[in-house]
């Protein structure tokens, strides 16, 4: 039976298929392009996944991709297994003013530092180092946001990010994982509180308005692979990985310069660049907003 | 040479992207290699850098591309069959058909009869893993670091309670029962037991016990605070003398330590007399202040090792240098130094074991040279940068600073190679001291990865009219799967000299050093 279910789960109906068995996770493919993880720790949470540990103990569950699995609202069968979620613990995935009210500068200049020393090179943490040799990704994505930081247009801001979609190396694209970060960036200074940091952001036009033109986004989700898709519309309704979630409340609860440290030591440990990509992004856009 | 690879409905993870890349990169003869997925942006983006053509241009999203530029058709080709092999091998199920267990109840589900759980997640977290594990009765080892002192204390409390070891954090090195854990050689079992607050000093006397024909019962590791803070108090030290105390198969016992602190070391030492058992005391960096009854003190580590060989024979050490040795230093000494230009003259200590870099300061330190480093605390005695060598400077390449979200330098090399040749263009760097460490979790050829660095920054030395002076010791036995015979004659066919030890390795370079003295004078102090 599952600890927890992600709240996006029991939304689904309709029928999908096992793409990749991992030693950690089960990735189904729902009908509408949308990822559904089933995983063994919480950590790995996400608004679409099922935290199910029983599916990865002894013995092994026996799920190949291209089996058929279908969701039916609190239920999902999956070849001889049924998942019920009735009265089971969910899990939203949105981050409270609580996990952010710590938040000020010198914290997004802390977790910087610890970012550049503790990131992993390969995907897009050069734009905060200012580039990186031989990593043609890179290269475009700083051509894309050049600008970007001063650039008075909306418009012009968004369609830079807009444009990183779907850029990188990586099942999940590093301008995905960027892209995500910066929206998580963006929902923790909506919560921030009237704090210093939070009357200079006011006066700030936000990075990724929260208007019509947010639509550029949504238009390149479906540009990207289906990994890079879920996480985007997942990030494009205010919800984001747990590990991502989890290193924000670190960050902004911390004591000191050790524990910032040690939460981003854990966060760039997820995917290849991906933790590093999303704090990036996160990094990038606070830095220019607060 | 182009050659491209679709891969339809592809789902990789990403780390496995990332490495495939890695591998294709590393081929001979391949110039540029990318694996991405066939989004948008990556396929306009690999049009223009002229490395999509055909099929790839109609991918999709959730294709995968493969796309290389290579020197030569054959190198293409080669590049190809490895990008399959290696999918072939992930869609086969490399890596991810066995299970993995990812929590500390999933890894007791298929080892129920484990009595010692190894930690090594970050420090954040590692304590709740530990509290988990002493719960549930296990002995535990903390590979991790960055775990607050105050938890070490408790979690440490905890064990002693429940009759538990609770070795670390940041604790690489422990031999139990003949089973290594972590970095750690295969040695000969024996009569002599260790308890140790440090890694690589751990295997270093290990090692030198196996050389000299002595054989190790248990080596407990307790991490590097236990001896030095006072709010631990050598908790697990102490708890480790009472182990080997009680364990038949420990006839002499040896503590190898930083300098401890004072109240702690008088506590160790009282537990040492305790056991009626012949013991050896070592603590780095202090000088040996008359043995003590049963207690031996030792000035170093290769001593710490004889003389604990020497009690398990029951027979006495002399504390003596051999004059023969003495004279071959003397004389390799004279060489290294033949064809140094007059600018040559300042030692440089790339170290990637801490506790190593740690003696050969302090024999630098006693022979009177200043020597300035990354991890020593002393006003005056620290490099204002750690990435810049300046006077007489000893590194130790695993300290944090260079290890965040890297690999040790025992398990890569690369930051290591990369130091060597900075140190190499300085023109006063005369000689450079080294140590290797071999053994389980090491990388598998650390002096091959060496030699090449080391003969270019040679070339380079002499290029401009000098030569360049290289010592190294190597930590590990001929029973690691490394082989430290084979490891040497790599290190001496690049023209380094190799020495038993790491004392022994510090001395020569000591030797060295005196030669080039009236030089040096100008970098003894800052």
């Amino acid at each position: 039976m599952p600890t927890l279910v992600g709240e996006g789960v029991p939304r689904l109906t309709g029928w999908g298929e096992v793409v990749s068995c991992f030693s950690r996770a089960v990735n189904a493919r729902h009908s509408q392009g949308l990822l559904v993880s089933f995983v063994e720790e919480t950590r790995a949470m996400t608004y679409l996944s099922v935290c199910l540990p029983a599916l990865f103990q002894k013995p092994r569950h026996g799920l190949v991709p291209g089996n058929q699995v279908r969701f039916d609202g609190h239920r999902v069968i999956m070849e001889d297994f049924v998942v019920d979620f009735l009265g089971r613990p969910t899990w939203q995935g949105k981050i409270t003013l609580g996990d952010v009210k710590g938040f000020c500068a010198s914290r997004v200049t802390l977790l910087k530092e610890s970012l550049l020393l503790k990131g992993r090179d390969g995907g897009f943490l050069g734009l905060l180092r200012g580039g990186q040799p031989n990593n043609p990704f890179m290269a475009r994505a700083m051509d894309l946001l050049r600008g970007d930081r001063s650039a008075a247009s909306r418009s012009v801001r968004l369609n830079a990010l807009s444009s990183l979609v779907g850029l990188g190396p990586g099942s999940t694209p590093s301008g995905d994982d960027f892209v995500a970060g910066v929206l998580l960036g963006e929902e923790a200074l909506r919560l921030l509180p009237s704090t210093e940091a939070k009357a200079v952001a006011d006066n700030l036009e936000p990075m990724i308005p929260w208007s019509e033109e947010k639509e550029d986004l949504w238009i390149a989700v479906n540009r990207t692979t289906d990994a890079g898709k879920t996480l985007l519309w997942q990030a494009l309704h205010g919800q984001f990985p747990n590990f991502l979630i989890e290193t924000i409340r670190c960050v902004s609860a911390a004591k000191g310069k050790q524990e910032i440290a040690e939460a981003v030591d854990s966060a760039v440990a997820c995917g290849a660049t991906s933790g590093t990509d999303a704090l990036t992004g996160f990094v990038f856009c606070m830095e220019t907003r607060i | 040479m182009k050659k491209i690879l679709v891969r339809k409905n592809a789902y990789y993870d990403s780390v496995f992207l990332m490495l495939a890349t890695k591998v294709l990169k590393q081929r001979p003869g391949i110039r540029e290699a990318v694996v991405a997925m066939g989004t948008e942006v990556n396929l306009a983006l690999l049009k223009e850098i002229g490395l999509l053509s055909g099929e790839a241009e109609s991918a999709m999203p959730n294709d995968l591309i493969i796309a290389m530029e290579a020197e030569t058709g054959d190198a293409a080709e080669e590049g190809c069959r490895t990008a399959e092999e290696i999918l072939k091998k992930k869609s086969h199920g490399g890596g991810e058909g066995e299970y993995r267990p990812v929590s500390l109840e999933g890894a007791l589900s298929i080892c129920p009869e484990a009595n010692l759980v190894v930690i090594s997640v970050p420090g954040l977290y590692a304590a709740r893993e530990a509290r988990k594990a002493l719960n549930r009765g296990l002995h535990v080892m903390i590979f991790s670091d960055h775990v607050p002192v105050e938890e070490e204390v408790e979690l440490k409390e905890m064990a002693l309670q429940r009759g538990l070891l609770m070795m670390g954090p940041d604790c690489g090195t422990a031999i139990l029962n003949g089973k290594p854990l972590c970095f750690a050689n295969v040695v000969r079992r024996g009569p002599i037991g260790l308890v140790a607050a440090s890694g690589s000093g751990l295997q270093e006397v290990c090692c030198c016990i196996d050389r000299m024909g002595g054989g190790i019962s248990q080596a407990i590791g307790t991490g590097g605070r236990d001896l030095q803070d006072l709010r631990v108090g050598g908790r697990m030290t102490l708890m480790g003398i009472e182990a080997l105390k009680q364990d038949p198969a420990t006839r002499v016992i040896v503590v190898l330590s930083k300098p401890p602190a004072e109240e702690v070391a008088a506590a160790v030492l009282s537990k040492l007399k305790e056991t009626g058992k012949p013991c050896v005391a070592h603590f780095l960096g202090r000088k040996p202040s008359g043995d003590l009854g049963s207690i031996w003190f030792s000035g170093n580590m290769e001593e710490a090792a004889a003389t604990a060989v020497a009690l398990s024979k029951g027979e006495q050490y002399q504390r003596k240098r051999s004059s023969l040795l003495e004279a071959e230093m003397e004389k390799a000494a004279d060489h290294e130094v033949k064809h140094m230009t007059p600018e040559q003259r300042y030692v440089r200590g790339i170290f990637s074991g801490g506790t190593l870099a740690t003696e050969a300061m302090a024999l630098f330190e006693e022979e009177g040279f200043g020597i300035l480093s990354n991890v020593r605390k002393e006003p005056g005695r620290v490099l204002q940068s750690p990435h810049r060598s300046e006077g007489h400077a000893i590194v130790d390449m695993g300290d944090d600073v260079f290890t965040l979200g890297r690999p040790h330098p025992m398990i890569d090399s690369s930051l290591r190679e990369e130091r060597i040749a900075v140190e190499a263009a300085d023109p006063e760097t005369a000689l450079v001291l080294l140590d290797v460490v071999l053994g389980y979790g090491a990388h598998e050829d650390p002096c091959g990865a060496l030699a090449e660095s080391l003969s270019r920054a040679k070339a380079q030395v002499a290029g401009r009219g000098g030569y360049l002076s290289v010592i190294a010791s190597i930590t590990g036995t001929e029973k690691d799967f490394q082989n430290k015979a084979e490891q040497k004659k790599k290190l001496e066919a690049a023209g380094c000299l190799v020495m038993p030890s790491n004392h022994q390795a510090s001395l020569l370079a000591v030797h060295v050093m005196r030669r080039l003295g009236s030089r040096a004078h100008s970098g003894l102090s800052r």
